[in-house]
């Protein structure tokens, strides 16, 4: 069976923005913040990739690992120098939305400084690059096209179980709802943040390492993306990791298939307008239900306008 | 193309240029900063969208004065060549100019009512921006109309840049000089009126904040359920403010393009126009005027030197000098939140302890979680009565 | 020429203007917080 690789190139990229949305949601949960550096991470993916695979001449899959870590310690470093020290102030919500913001702009920079240092050290191309040739083929599709979907599959379950079994997990879990409860229990709120923020910069930075093995990346494609990973998030209704994961493929999906769908009808022109895909999803949201999927799924079990029109397409609902 | 813009603005040469130029861009970013510090500072809303409403401003000007400008030579006998299609409007723009420039050096009158044209039509343009975005402010949370108001700008920005129409797509459009009737310099007559209007808006801003509906703001930030139990219409107070500074910030959009007597769409980045905007804000301190030009003065001035001494610095940097400006504008930010959380300037005579960060990495948590991510400053800064009773 | 001075003049005036409004409303409200302490 072979995909075409239109379809192919869109799973990839809705499984990276899936992973990014998740993460994007789990710092919205835990610190109650939209993080606008959350794609700068993946620009510090992209360049792990890079580094070891071009530089280092490696198998670009060694990458990922290392890309997690990086991702993490960035993550881990941002909350304990910057967003840590400003909640315990007692900053407000849009300070540290501003704070988050200065953080994408520095870590952008850092990101161009590196690659021009590389490319004073290695005369290599590292602004604009494409890690395609370098992957593997299995029955005649790129291998990361597998690699990806299964990662993505794998975090959704891992994080389920992380999420429901395990201590750290629940804690986690705990602190979104209510970190003042939370802490009354004997939860460490602190060290559950340190970890949330580790987990989503390393998912974060895993899914940047994925980027340039099918798409043209430079370092800032990971500032780029931001739209999309909020439009997933947004759609998902920013307050529900699983709603994120159904937004994040959504979109992701939607943002290559409708650009060529809509290519094919106007003419290629359109293809300009790419950007405005996630923009469209985000305001439609914003307007039509603010709080996402989440907030639609449950207007059509609870109210009795839904639950009208599921009954007329057929559907009953129990309870 | 750079090195003919170039050209045109440097006839005063040396240290006076650099004087004018400072100048120039002092007038155009405190308009924004003030008009920010009207938004955030004193009514507490906080408008990410800067880079949208000046560039409206920028595409009142490419879109509407300069075909209002053709026509109206046209009008009066000049031979232009076309530019009805969007060929045509791209590649006789430079012909076409020097045209309407050459008949603008003998009529100043219609120059300078295509400049007050222009403004006023990006005033309103920018106003209605302002109620627009005002739609959704009302209904969401703060953090989702910034999401919002960021994407809006980069959305604008992509129109601009494929719609040919509007500002020459990607090569840019080139604007009529309306200055062309004064025979010296044509940077330092745009930085003294961009200066003037500055001043006019200062004056009107200083007005507004010393009057009841200033104080009413004030409260509003401070305590909106207080303001809504006593009567006052919270949401059309909002709506008011964020119409009438959206109006005010399409004027540096204006100034810009003819400064440059050029716009493309590369010229209104949402990181140029938002964020040093807001750095310069947070820098001065939100709240006060004299902050606002504080904040403005030294952002400006250590900009144009960078950019000045970039010759210099581009020999001993592997890389751009404007990574390095980048740097500077993220730590800048995070470290004045994090150790003048008001600013240089502070908006009241409050005492401000110096805050120990070292401690405040290693310290285990203390925080209460109950305020922390929702309140400002909860219990630090407060609506003290005594001072506007007076 | 002229107008660069004059540009120079508004650009000084600015900061200028507002400092001293700055410094005015402070002492004011120094005497008040002064006369308030007197009082009590």
């Amino acid at each position: 069976m072979l995909l075409p690789p239109l379809l192919m190139a869109a799973i990839v990229y809705a499984c990276e923005i899936t992973i990014l949305s998740i993460g994007f949601t789990m710092t919205y949960l835990t610190a109650k913040i939209p993080n606008f550096a959350h794609g700068t991470y993946a620009g510090y993916g992209i360049y792990v990739n890079y580094t070891i695979s071009k530089i280092f001449g490696l198998n670009p899959y060694i990458s990922f690992p290392v890309a997690f870590l990086v991702g993490g310690s960035i993550g881990t470093i941002v909350y304990m120098l910057v967003i840590g020290v400003l909640t315990k102030m007692g900053s407000g919500a849009i300070v540290l939305t501003i704070s988050t913001i200065a953080i994408d702009i520095f870590l952008t920079a850092i990101l161009y400084i590196y690659a021009y240092w590389l490319r004073s050290v290695y005369h290599t191309y590292t602004i604009q690059f494409i890690l395609k040739e370098r992957d593997i083929q299995l029955w005649g599709v790129p291998g990361i096209f597998y690699v990806s979907l299964g990662i993505c599959i794998v975090t959704v379950i891992l994080l389920h179980t992380f999420l429901t079994k395990t201590r750290i997990g629940v804690s986690m879990r705990a602190v979104a709802e209510d970190p003042e409860l939370a802490s009354v229990l004997g939860i460490d709120v602190y060290r559950t943040q340190l970890y949330s923020w580790f987990l989503t910069g390393g998912l974060a930075a895993l899914a940047g390492a994925m980027y340039p093995m099918w798409f043209q990346s430079n370092p800032s494609s990971g500032a780029f993306i931001i739209t999309s990973i909020m439009a997933g998030s947004l759609l998902g209704g920013m307050e529900s990791v699983y709603g994120a994961i159904v937004g994040g493929f959504g979109v992701g999906l939607s943002e290559i298939l409708l650009t060529n769908r809509l290519q094919a009808t106007f003419g290629i022109w359109v293809g300009e307008y790419r950007p405005l895909i996630p923009m469209f999803f985000l305001i439609a949201v914003l307007l039509i239900q603010p709080r996402g999927l989440q907030g639609a799924y449950e207007w059509l079990t609870t109210s009795r306008k839904g639950i009208e029109l599921l009954s007329k397409l057929g559907i009953k609902v129990e309870g | 193309m750079l090195a003919v813009i170039g050209s045109s603005v440097a006839a005063i040469t040396g240290m006076s240029r650099l004087i004018v130029d400072i100048a120039m861009y002092f007038g155009l970013f405190v308009i924004v900063a003030m008009a920010l510090n009207f938004q955030y500072g004193n009514a507490g809303i906080p408008n990410f969208g800067c880079a949208v409403q000046v560039i409206v401003g920028g595409f009142t000007v490419s879109g509407i004065t300069l075909r209002l400008a053709y026509w109206l030579v046209e009008k009066a006998g000049i031979q232009l060549l076309p530019y009805q299609t969007a060929y045509d409007w791209l590649y006789n723009s430079q012909l076409n100019v020097v045209a309407v420039n050459n008949y603008l050096k003998t009529h100043p009158l219609l120059g300078v009512s295509l400049l007050l044209f222009s403004i006023a039509v990006a005033m309103v343009l920018g106003a209605v921006i302002g109620w627009v975005i005002s739609v959704p402010a009302i209904r969401l949370r703060a953090t989702y109309l910034m999401i919002t108001l960021i994407t809006m700008a980069d959305a604008s920005q992509i129109f601009g840049r494929n719609i040919p129409y509007i500002c020459g797509g990607t090569l840019g459009i080139w604007i009529p000089n309306v200055f062309a009737w004064y025979p010296g310099d044509r940077g330092v007559i745009t930085a003294v009126v961009t200066l003037a209007i500055g001043l006019i808006c200062f004056f009107i801003f200083r007005t507004m904040l010393n009057s009841p509906y200033g104080r009413l703001m004030r409260a509003i930030r401070e305590n909106e359920v207080t303001c809504l139990s006593v009567g006052k219409n919270v949401v059309g107070i909002r709506r008011n403010i964020l119409m009438f500074a959206s109006a005010i910030t399409a004027i540096p959009g204006v100034m810009t393009a003819y400064y440059y007597s050029y716009v493309v769409d590369a010229m209104y980045q949402r990181a140029y126009w938002t964020y040093w905007s807001w750095l310069m804000l947070i820098l001065g301190g939100p709240g006060n005027n004299a902050g606002t030009f504080l904040g403005c003065a030294l952002v400006i001035a250590m900009r144009r030197v960078i950019i000045v001494y970039k010759w210099f610095f581009d020999k001993i940097l592997f890389f751009p000098i404007s990574y390095f400006e980048q740097i500077l504008l993220g730590v800048l930010l995070i470290v004045v939140m994090i150790f003048r959380p008001d600013g240089l300037i502070p908006e009241k005579l409050l005492y401000i302890p110096g805050v120990n960060y070292t401690k405040l990495v290693r310290e285990r948590v203390k925080v209460d979680w109950r305020t922390a991510p929702k309140m400002k400053f909860a219990g630090k800064r407060r609506f003290s009565l005594k001072f506007w009773r007076r | 020429m002229v107008l660069f001075w004059v540009m120079v003049a508004i650009w000084v005036f600015m900061p200028a203007f507002i400092v001293y409004e700055e410094i005015k409303e402070r002492r004011a409200l120094a005497e008040i917080e002064k006369a308030e302490a007197s009082e009590e």
